[in-house]
């Protein structure tokens, strides 16, 4: 919801202006108050009079009515028919409009009318009007009757009768008026003001309305005050009728049985209070008109010095405080004046820190840019090294490798090499014995003999030469594949026999078992040297790792065809297995868990290298805490090139 | 220099906001306010006949239009609201009663009961019928309004019916020839209340010998008129007018011929007729849409708060307004939001009058059991006595 945003001066000349007409509200609603209670009070006893006054006046004026009626009556009865119209003139019954007199047997004898219809006044005489009401009730009555508002017996309109009874009990005179002659007599006396009336005849039939808007069709026998009098209790004093409210005062007329209502308006229909809100509203407009132009004036010296702080506040906040401060003739914005002051020499000042320390931080982060510099520099030169150190190692743990190799077959050769040397000894020893039989004489035992013991020496020393000069051809081929990284066609199986061949010494020292199970037949274009290498490092390190304690196991080395590209090599230990932390990191340089004991951490990092960048392959490890491991290999029976063009055509 | 704190001046201000300003205000503006205030009233018309020489029959009616709304506004109204009356008198003026159709809907009528005659009733529908507002008369029955669907709905029967019910009971009275006396003034109503009850007499045997237009508003005399049926020679002189020519031509007819038999149509079957027609009258015979002498608690209690408030009998007019008044009350009662009061009306269905069951038809006509009465003794009496 956005909130009203207001100009200061907006809301000082709203608040003064709300001030005022709160102010003004409360004294006109007080005083609207008291003057209604007032003017009600004298409305009450305005209209109690008036309803007296006006049932008086209706009397006086139908008592005149009644002597003239009755004068008419003398001269319709008494004079000639011709004479009758001109004498009533002179009697001017106001809006005659019938004059008939009925005998005592009800029939019309004589018969006057207003428009003069001769026709008609003469077909009148001789009917029978017997049954009339108010003939009915003036032949019994002595003195005038009036009737209530009723449709004429011989017009048809709608009049009130008067009747009057003949001299000589001869029957009855009957006057018909419009009920015009009321309405008119009621506007007469009405008067001025505000004050009304309504004529109503017994049956609750309005006669006369003198309001603006008058009724004049309508019955109303239900309003309260009618039924009040009519059944003669004491009139209410206030009145609701078509939502309005007056004070209200009836009088019954004796003569005519009829109701004189009189009515003021309450509240604002009443013209005494619209005049006395009229006076209100004047006086409150110009005291708001009078309050605006003060506020106004007195508003601009408000908001002239607070123009000026805000001035200043604009002016600090765009880093050019004012040089000169005024002082207000108001104790806050005075005060706000010299808070604002404070305020910019307080800015003034931490600003002028604030560029202290950043040219100083700017000169400290110089330093600390080169002294990184230099780190990084030294950095590099390390990280240069470190891969210098790893090639390092890595050539000198294949160096140790070809050195344990060598040391394997020169334990391996020694055996036959030993055998034959013995043989060798043996036979010059025969020999010896030989010449020197020879000199002494020589017997056929003695030569039988040695041709024995020499057949056996040559045969023993040839064996084991040949198996020293195997031996030899076996460790060439390996050293051969192994200094220089040769691609060659191979037998998987036989590989790896020569392979494991050249780690009997290494094996022999510990008590495990080798096993082999390799499908035949198994050839492979490839690297022999980096698989071999592979080989002899999983199985030194499953040597070193998976047996500690000198326990003894069994170590599998399973080989099969996966399909026609590619071959599993699985090599299991039913060791101590590994933790998965520990299986995660294996192929990781520089990983050991005999750091200090001679491992350099480099091995299983050069066999992973070996397969994935030579033998083109991938090796994993699958092992549990207890459980044993197993790596396993798997590669393409052809390696591939590194160089596509050295790929031999098909 | 001198100093003033800003409190001071602006007390009121406070926190910088104008509410409590505001709040003031409310509060003073509401002083003058009144607390609260009544539901608007429903306002609804009548128009009638109330200054010419048939007020007596729009005064019964509107007698009865305003007792059945005093007591639907003492019984709290209509959801609250009150029913306010608007009385019109068309002054006997068809064009005056067509103007007073438009007054009302301009002042806001959700309905009009009216008008007692069939010539007002002409003048009005057009605007009736253009501004859409409900009008149900009491006791127009001009066949001219008969089979029509329309806004202007009718609680008596047609003409048609009334005819021909007279047409049969002076039949099997033994009379064969009628002269007939029609009111010019009333064309619509008297010339098709004459032809259809013509058409019946005719076809069961019966003659209408002569038959005389008069107008008492234009020409006020009635002997010529009197002395023509009179010479006619027929059995009945048969009245189609109002209560008080009835009552004027009977009082000459009766001047020059005391035997001849005298019938009125059911227009004229008001009090009036009885209080101008004297002697004249003995002995006529006409139907009054309603029973007079009816027992019933609801009918003697509407006739006992009638006399009580307007110190008079109701008679036809004001049984008839009474229903039409009370279909009214009843389709502004189920009226939904919006709805058309005619469609409301309609929905409304037969309901129980004040003497039989109240039923529009599809065109919004209805039905009055006919009651034949005769004058004795300056009194209605029932015919079979």
């Amino acid at each position: 919801m956005n909130r009203l945003r207001l100009r200061l001066k907006t809301s000082v000349i709203l608040l003064l202006v709300g001030i005022v007409l709160t102010a003004m509200a409360i004294v006109s609603a007080t005083t609207l108050t008291v003057a209604v209670r007032h003017i009600h009070e004298e409305n009450r006893k305005e209209v109690t009079r008036a309803a007296v006054d006006m049932e008086e006046r209706l009397a006086i004026i139908l008592s005149e009515i009644e002597t003239r009626v009755r004068i008419a009556a003398a001269i319709i009865v008494d004079l000639p028919p011709n004479s009758v119209p001109t004498m009533l003139r002179d009697v001017s019954v106001p809006r005659l409009e019938a004059l008939y007199t009925i005998d005592a047997n009800g029939k019309v004898t004589a018969v006057y009318l207003g428009d003069g219809n001769q026709s008609r006044a003469q077909e009148l005489i001789g009917i029978d009007l017997s049954t009339y009401p108010l003939y009915v009730r003036a032949k019994n009555h002595f003195g005038v009757i009036w009737s209530d508002k009723q449709i004429s017996a011989v017009t048809g309109v709608v009049t009130m009768a008067i009747a009057t009874p003949l001299k000589f009990g001869a029957g009855v005179a009957i006057a018909e008026v419009s009920t015009d002659s009321i309405i008119e007599i009621t506007q007469i006396a009405r008067g001025s003001g505000n004050l009304d009336y309504w004529i109503i005849d017994k049956n609750g039939e309005i006669v006369a309305d003198t309001g603006p808007d008058p009724v004049r069709f309508e019955n109303l026998y239900y309003l309260p005050i009618v039924e009040a009098v009519l059944d003669g209790k004491p009139p209410p004093e206030e009145m609701e009728f078509r939502g309005e409210s007056y004070s209200v005062a009836a009088n019954r007329s004796e003569k005519l049985g009829w109701l004189v209502i009189s009515r003021i308006p309450n509240g604002i229909s009443n013209p005494r209070i619209i005049d006395l809100i009229r006076i209100i509203a004047s006086f409150v407009l110009g005291v708001v008109v009078v309050g605006l132009v003060l506020a106004t004036a007195w508003v601009r010296s408000i908001v002239r010095p607070l123009h000026a702080v805000a001035d200043s506040a604009t002016r600090i906040a765009n880093s050019d405080p004012p040089t000169k401060w005024p002082s207000a003739t108001i104790i806050e914005i005075d005060q706000l004046y010299r808070d604002l002051q404070a305020m910019s020499e307080a800015i003034t000042g931490r600003e002028a820190d604030l560029q202290k320390l950043n040219s100083e931080l700017e000169a400290r982060v110089q330093q600390r840019t080169e002294a990184l510099q230099r780190s990084n520099v030294e950095l590099s030169r390390t990280l240069v090294s470190l891969e210098h150190a790893k090639d390092e190692l890595v050539q000198a743990e294949k160096h140790a490798a070809l050195g344990r190799l060598v040391a394997g077959v020169a334990h391996e050769l020694a055996t036959p090499l030993g055998n034959g040397r013995m043989a060798i000894t043996t036979l010059s020893d025969r020999l010896k014995m030989f010449r020197r039989s020879m000199a002494e004489g020589l017997r056929k035992s003695d030569l039988e003999s040695f041709i024995e013991t020499t057949d056996a020496s040559i045969t023993i020393a040839e064996a084991n030469l040949h198996r020293a000069s195997d031996l030899i051809s076996t460790f060439k081929q390996v050293a051969a594949d192994r200094t220089a990284s040769r691609r060659r066609d191979f037998r998987l199986n036989e590989m790896i026999d020569e392979v494991i061949l050249t780690m009997t010494p290494t094996i022999r020292r510990h008590p495990v078992t080798i096993t082999t199970d390799i499908e035949e037949g198994i050839q492979m274009d490839s690297f022999p040297g980096e698989l071999g290498q592979v080989i002899t490092n999983l199985i030194d390190n499953t040597l070193l790792h998976a047996f500690p304690d000198k326990a003894s196991g069994t170590v599998t080395i399973t080989g099969k065809q996966l399909s026609e590209e590619h071959v599993e090599i699985r090599i299991a230990d039913n060791g101590v297995g590994m933790t998965a932390e520990t299986a995660k990191k294996v192929f990781d340089p520089f990983y050991t868990t005999q750091f200090g004991h001679g491992g350099t951490g480099l091995g299983l990092s050069i066999t992973q290298g070996a397969v994935n960048n030579v033998l083109g392959g991938v090796i994993t490890v699958e092992s549990e805490k207890g459980q044993g491991t197993t790596f396993v290999i798997e590669l393409p029976l052809n390696a591939p090139y590194d160089d596509p063009d050295d790929k031999p055509a098909e | 220099m001198f100093k003033v704190g800003i409190r001071n001046c602006l007390s009121i201000m406070a926190g910088g906001t104008l509410r409590p300003v505001a709040t003031l205000a409310a509060v003073a503006v509401s002083v003058f306010l009144t607390a609260c205030e009544d539901p608007q009233p429903i306002k609804v018309g009548f128009i009638g006949s109330l200054t010419g020489r048939s007020a007596d029959i729009s005064e019964a009616s509107r007698n009865a239009v305003e007792l059945l709304i005093q007591k639907v506004n003492e019984e709290g109204g209509i959801d609250g609201s009150k029913i306010e009356l608007l009385i019109r008198d068309n002054a006997n003026d068809k064009v005056r009663a067509g103007e007073m159709v438009r007054d009302l809907h301009a002042n806001g009528v959700v309905g009009i009961i009216g008008p007692n005659i069939s010539s007002m009733a002409a003048g009005m529908i057009e605007a009736v019928n253009e501004l859409k507002v409900l009008t149900i008369s009491p006791t127009v029955s001009s066949i001219a309004f008969v089979g029509k669907d329309d806004y202007f709905f009718r609680i008596n029967s047609s003409t048609r019916d009334n005819a021909i019910s007279y047409a049969n009971y002076i039949n099997d009275k033994g009379v064969r020839t009628v002269a007939a006396a029609i009111d010019g003034n009333n064309r619509v109503f008297s010339e098709s209340w004459l032809e259809e009850f013509r058409k019946e007499f005719t076809r069961i045997g019966g003659q209408v010998v002569a038959s005389e237009a008069f107008d008492a508003t234009k020409q006020l005399s009635y002997s010529d008129t009197a002395e023509r049926l009179v010479a006619a020679r027929a059995s009945v002189i048969l009245m189609i007018c109002n209560s008080v020519d009835t009552a004027q031509l009977s009082q000459q007819i009766r001047k020059i011929d005391g035997n001849v038999g005298l019938i009125a149509s059911e227009w004229a079957a008001s009090e009036r007729l009885l209080v101008l027609g004297g002697s004249a009258i003995e002995g006529l015979e006409l139907v009054q849409s309603y029973n007079r002498w009816d027992k019933s608690d609801r009918y003697l209690d509407f006739k006992s708060a009638y006399i009580n408030a307007f110190g008079r009998d109701p008679g036809y007019a004001s049984v008839t307004a009474y229903d039409a008044m009370t279909a009214l009350v009843k389709a502004l009662e189920i009226r939904t939001s919006g709805q058309d009061l005619r469609d409301a009306l309609k929905a409304v269905g037969p309901f129980e009058g004040l003497q039989q069951t109240v039923e529009f038809d599809q065109y919004g006509d209805g039905k009055r059991v006919p009651y034949f009465v005769s004058v004795k003794n300056g009194k209605f009496a029932d015919v079979n006595e």
